[in-house]
């Protein structure tokens, strides 16, 4: 071989394998980080929602598991599932990734482990088994239900191979129809039905063709509804309703507000209502608005729909100087000058801009909206919204 | 697999080159090391061997040792060892001053000890990547055949971790 060439050759191997030999898990360094930073004292491997105990699969199903995690404090705090060296006992029987995505291969059993650091899971053991859907066992949830409180209920299948598996994939139907309503979760299988006639039900789970049922019952507990009346809204901006259900024997009202139907029975032109309740101004004008339970309980109210609301304005400016620990009251209206009767301090949502809120903190609370307390040196935006419209305030704390 | 490919075509550019000038440097430096918002900066020193085998285009091995651990939150951390294989790229010399990449293949490993428990709890672990530097030399006017170098040095993996350095070291040309 010419001189020349093997240079080129001997060059041209080092720029190869500067370019593809990337090896090397980092995650032994950055995990130790993550779990002090955190705290972290405990791991658990959470199986998906509804699964029953063994946790039995079919070879070539896939499930995803999740991590629940706690600190020193035994509080469960919020980790990340992806990203983790997600291990079986055996990679014959099973396959794990490091998003947590799980795959039988053999029929036997495996046991899975993850750790953070130096901080393990105990182990989950999985039966990898073959079986076809013999019958619907047992309906899962509570055998009574009140009116327009939502429960929820999931379907467990027997299996050829006598295990008792949970269902993800079921379609539900209620008998009869006008009863209540369902809302299946598609992850999970389970469905969340909310009665609203009192009386006797029948909810049917179908999974490959094969069909079981229960029958639950609405009970008649629900006395009434409340909504708040004399409410406004600009012509421009939203606002959550919120119905309260009393019912027997239950000395607190319960929000019911996703529960119930909800509908505009005058005013249509001047706005809308979505099924949870929030209500969209559309023109002046007054709107009366009805939640309902079922065809016997029900409630209305009576809201103003105001012009649009074009700016929010500052009583004292929007910069405000304040020391640590100091408590300044900030006040907003609508308009272009500072009304005192078009202040709305109390109805705007009040929030710090961005993550860190060691430098003030203002409240949101019912009574002292729009508080602002001094808690360390620094700068920190607050936002006030207020129907769809917002003002910053530029907080510097000295 | 990689290694061997490239010490035998190293070795025989080397004995095709039998003319050529070999050369040796040493250095002092620091990494930087970076991950999980944290930027440790230990010590280390840096030998490396090597033959130009075209004007101004040398092949050198090159080995590098902590010298010093550096610590942040509850955390200290060492690049312990790293070696590999590179080539060097230099430009022409100007009043004595050259510039230089190198382009290289790199294993190292990194030590990090956490200060929580005792004792100590060590999480070791080895990365290949490319190497990469940039660097300056200056010819003494007295002895040609040295020449002090400063260098900013990056081994590149393909992780959540930046691993790179500042070194200052001299360098011989043996034959």
């Amino acid at each position: 071989m010419k001189l020349a060439s093997l240079l080129n050759v001997s060059l041209l191997a080092l720029s190869a394998l500067a370019l593809s030999a990337c090896e090397g898990d980092a995650r032994d360094l950055t995990e130790p980080v993550e779990a002090s930073r955190l705290n972290l004292a405990s791991l658990r491997i959470v199986p998906p929602a509804g699964s029953n105990s063994p946790l039995t699969v079919n070879p070539d199903e896939l499930i995803s598991f999740s991590l629940e995690a706690r600190n020193t404090a035994n509080q469960v705090i919020d980790i990340a599932s992806t990203n983790r060296r997600w291990s079986v006992s055996d990679a014959s029987i099973a396959t794990i990734n490091q998003d947590g995505f799980f795959t039988g291969l053999l029929e036997d059993e495996v046991d899975i482990y993850v750790s953070i650091g130096d901080v393990l899971a105990p182990p989950l053991t999985v039966e990898v088994s073959f079986g076809v859907l013999s019958e619907i066992g047992e309906i899962e949830g509570a055998p009574q239900l009140q009116q327009c409180i939502a429960q929820t209920y999931s379907a467990d299948g027997i299996f050829t191979d006598n295990s008792s598996r949970n269902l993800d994939t079921v379609s539900w139907s209620l008998e009869p129809t006008e009863s209540g309503s369902i809302s299946v979760d598609e992850e999970s299988g389970a469905v969340t039905l909310t009665g609203t006639t009192p009386g006797a039900i029948t909810l049917t789970a179908t999974s490959d063709g094969i069909s079981g049922s229960r029958v639950l019952n609405i009970d008649s507990s629900l006395e009434s509804i409340a909504l708040t009346d004399g409410l406004s809204l600009a012509a421009n901006g939203a606002l959550q309703l919120v119905a309260q259900g009393s019912y027997m024997g239950q000395v607190e009202a319960v929000d019911i507000s996703s529960a119930v139907a909800w509908s505009i029975t005058q005013g249509t032109d001047q706005a809308d209502v979505s099924n949870t309740g929030l209500l969209s101004g559309k023109a002046e004008g007054s709107v009366v608005v009805q939640a309902a339970c079922g065809a016997d309980t029900s409630a209305s109210a009576t809201l103003t729909i105001t012009p649009e609301i074009t700016q929010l304005v500052a009583e004292d400016g929007t910069d405000v100087d304040l020391n640590v620990g100091e408590i300044v009251q900030l006040q907003i209206a609508t308009g272009a000058i500072y009304d005192e009767d078009n202040d709305v301090t109390r109805f705007a949502t009040w929030d710090i801009v961005g993550l860190d809120e060691s430098v003030a903190s203002v409240s949101n609370a019912s009574g002292s909206k729009g508080r602002i307390t001094g808690l360390t040196r620094g700068e920190v935006t607050v936002r006030a919204i207020y129907q769809n419209e917002s003002i910053d305030f530029i907080i510097d704390v000295n | 697999m990689r290694w061997l490919l490239a010490l035998v075509l190293t070795f025989s550019s080397f004995s095709a080159v039998a003319e050529s000038q070999f050369y040796g440097e040493l250095q002092l430096g620091v990494h930087g090391v970076q991950h999980s918002d944290l930027d440790f900066y230990p010590g280390f020193a840096s030998g490396s061997v090597g033959v130009y085998v075209r004007p101004n285009i040398g092949v050198e091995l090159f080995y590098d040792r902590a010298t010093s651990k550096a610590r942040e939150e509850d955390f200290e951390i060492e690049v312990n060892e790293a070696s590999g294989i590179a080539a060097r790229f230099e430009s022409p010399s100007q009043r004595g001053l050259q510039a230089y990449v190198l382009l290289g293949y790199v294993t190292y490993s990194i030590n990090q000890y956490s200060t929580l428990t005792s004792p100590r709890q060590l999480a070791k672990e080895n990365f290949t990547g490319a190497r990469i530097s940039l660097g300056l030399a200056k010819t003494f006017d007295r002895y040609r055949n040295m020449q002090l170098v400063f260098e900013y040095r990056n081994y590149d993996v393909d992780a959540p971790l930046r691993v790179d350095g500042f070194g200052i070291g001299l360098r011989v040309k043996l034959l």
